[in-house]
């Protein structure tokens, strides 16, 4: 008995702390023409807890930093613009929430990586609504954990790769969410390193110079219901294990070293459910073992997949393939992966028993992919007569093309 | 307007400096940035002050995006180091540098595309200079190839929460 009253008062008595702390915390307002007219004056003289309100106009502030916990809030169209000089905005502070205002003109250097919005060793951070423009970085996380990076639109009109860095870099940070941003005109549009636990769902990465999305030594991470079109080299991610990369749209990267996605050393990862249409090489594997790659959908790509020879126990069933110059392309002999079940639009086989699948096994790769693969300038005898004949050869008497690489149920409907 | 003759003399000197410039044949090629790949990680080659390059006696060059990758490269195929030379970029200057006659530093601060902060100098005193500003260690072309790529644990042991 005597033990549960002091369980009630101790709760009252943190609750009416708790409650009290809440109802003292301040809000600062800050305009243009107030009494109060910088954000960093704000910052100055608000306590632990509170909120400062900034309300419509430009201030020109640079290295605004908030050091202690605090809710920064836009009005309008506020906007901080750091003049191209250094930092704009540095978090180094638990706790902080910046919501609906806008930082814009970081400097630029090469060797400090200037950022819009620099995080650094804080946790429980929320950035929201945020609008980034022609910054060097963007939103820049460092050592920095517990954060939510939600519905900001970041964007850089760098027109050169040296002056240009990333929109969204994360950089040693664990339990970061990443969901419903824009990114563009950036170097990568998301890049992150030395990462893990980090979601990245629902994101638009489009027009940047180098890649769409790029991370490296970034475990147990996910990404899905992302858009990563357009950029200049695709997507590339390296050096990682037990990735998810569901419902993703990759598409629309042409070059000759643009994909839709690279993987180089990925290991024990998902691919599932992805759309790669419309790129220079849809899906490209190079040291990368034991991924499972299934119900994605491969259109109208000049490569689908490149499989490269060291790539060993992958795994691709259930996947539409329509319309792609070249179904698989490898560069080797040998195979160490599995292909069934998947539909191919190339596939010219029947299906006498009637059991879905066509009876006897397709061959992905074409003799002239493998052509292409050792001499890149044969591409230009792509549609002659000649070369469809040896393909069809081929098929029959496979000599030069890997003839363990095949799906030996093939589809003869696409996989809805 | 200009004339024939001019034309002739424009092509034949324009010539002799092809020719000239494909007879050194162990001399940097030039780097198409945001278009050339990595030829040991794949990532399209970005900065001037990081990019590497081996030219082979034949000419031919094999591009890399960074100090790191260079050294993984060479350390993998182990080719005869006399027919070929590798070229690394002055970091303050990015003018190309002989990686035999370059100063290496791992800075602690820098960060150089596959993370490792590995940048050349040209000079000793260049090196040193840089250090006195940036932390960050002279280290030994043998040191550097001595790297592994850092594997994952190690780095996330480095988070300083």
């Amino acid at each position: 008995m005597f033990k549960k009253i002091l369980i009630i008062t101790l709760s009252t008595l943190a609750s009416i702390l708790v409650f009290s702390g809440v109802l003292s915390a301040q809000n600062w307002v800050v305009s243009p023409k107030g009494n109060l007219n910088s954000v960093t004056e704000a910052i100055a003289k608000a306590s632990s807890g509170d909120t400062i309100t900034i309300t419509e106009g430009v201030y020109f502030e640079t290295g605004v930093v908030v050091d202690k916990p605090l809710t920064i809030i836009g009005e309008g169209k506020a906007i901080i613009d750091g003049q191209e000089d250094g930092f704009v905005v540095i978090v180094r502070s638990d706790s902080v929430t910046l919501k609906n205002f806008e930082i814009h003109n970081s400097g630029t250097s090469f060797i400090d990586d200037y950022a819009g919005l620099l995080v650094e060793k804080s946790q429980n951070v929320v950035l929201d609504g945020l609008t980034l423009a022609d910054n060097f970085f963007g939103i820049y996380l460092s050592q920095s954990a517990n954060v939510l990076i939600q519905n900001n639109t970041i964007t850089a009109s760098g027109l050169k790769e040296t002056s240009s860095g990333n929109g969204v870099h994360l950089w040693y940070s664990k339990n970061v969410h990443v969901q419903n941003n824009t990114v563009t005109g950036h170097r990568d549009g998301f890049y992150f390193e030395f990462v893990e636990e980090v979601e990245v769902v629902n994101n638009l990465s489009h027009n940047n110079l180098r890649y769409g999305l790029h991370f490296m030594f970034s475990n147990n991470c996910s990404y899905s219901h992302n858009e990563i079109s357009n950029n200049g080299a695709g997507v590339a991610v390296m050096y990682t294990s037990k990735v998810k990369i569901r419902n993703n749209n990759f598409k629309d990267n042409w070059g000759s070293a643009a994909y839709g996605l690279l993987l180089k050393e990925i290991n024990e990862s998902e691919i599932v459910d992805n759309n790669f249409s419309n790129n220079s090489v849809g899906l490209y594997m190079e040291s990368s073992n034991r991924n499972n790659i299934f119900d994605n959908t491969f259109i109208q790509n000049g490569w689908a997949i490149k499989l490269m020879a060291n790539s060993m126990d992958n795994v691709f069933t259930d996947n539409n393939f329509f319309a792609n110059t070249f179904e698989v392309t490898t560069n080797s002999k040998q195979n160490f992966n599995l292909f069934e079940a998947n539909y191919w639009s190339h596939y010219e086989g029947y299906d006498l028993d009637k059991d879905g699948f066509g009876d006897v096994p397709h061959r992905p790769v074409r003799l002239f992919s493998v052509v292409v693969q050792k001499h890149p300038q044969a591409l230009i005898l792509l549609r002659s007569t000649l070369i469809d004949l040896l393909d069809a050869t081929e098929k029959f008497l496979p000599v030069i093309t890997p003839d363990k690489l095949i799906d030996a149920k093939p589809r003869m409907r696409e996989k809805l | 307007m200009f004339n024939q003759q001019f034309k002739n003399k424009f092509f034949i000197a324009l010539a002799a400096v092809l020719i000239a410039v494909s007879a050194c044949s162990n001399k940097p090629h030039e780097i198409h940035f945001g278009s050339d790949e990595c030829a040991h990680c794949k990532m399209v080659i970005m900065d001037e002050e990081f990019a590497t390059q081996i030219v082979k006696k034949t000419g031919k060059a094999f591009k890399f995006d960074s100090i790191e990758c260079l050294a993984a490269y060479t350390k993998e195929q182990q080719p005869k180091a006399t027919d070929q030379t590798l070229w690394v970029p002055d970091f303050a200057t990015v003018e190309w540098v002989n990686a035999n006659d370059a100063f290496f530093v791992k800075s602690e601060v820098i960060k150089s595309p596959m993370g490792m902060g590995l940048l050349a100098f040209k000079s000793n005193e260049a090196a040193n200079n840089h250090i006195n500003q940036y932390p960050g260690k002279i280290i030994s072309w043998n040191e550097l190839t001595g790297f592994e790529m850092k594997s994952h644990s190690e780095t996330m042991n480095m988070m300083k929460h």
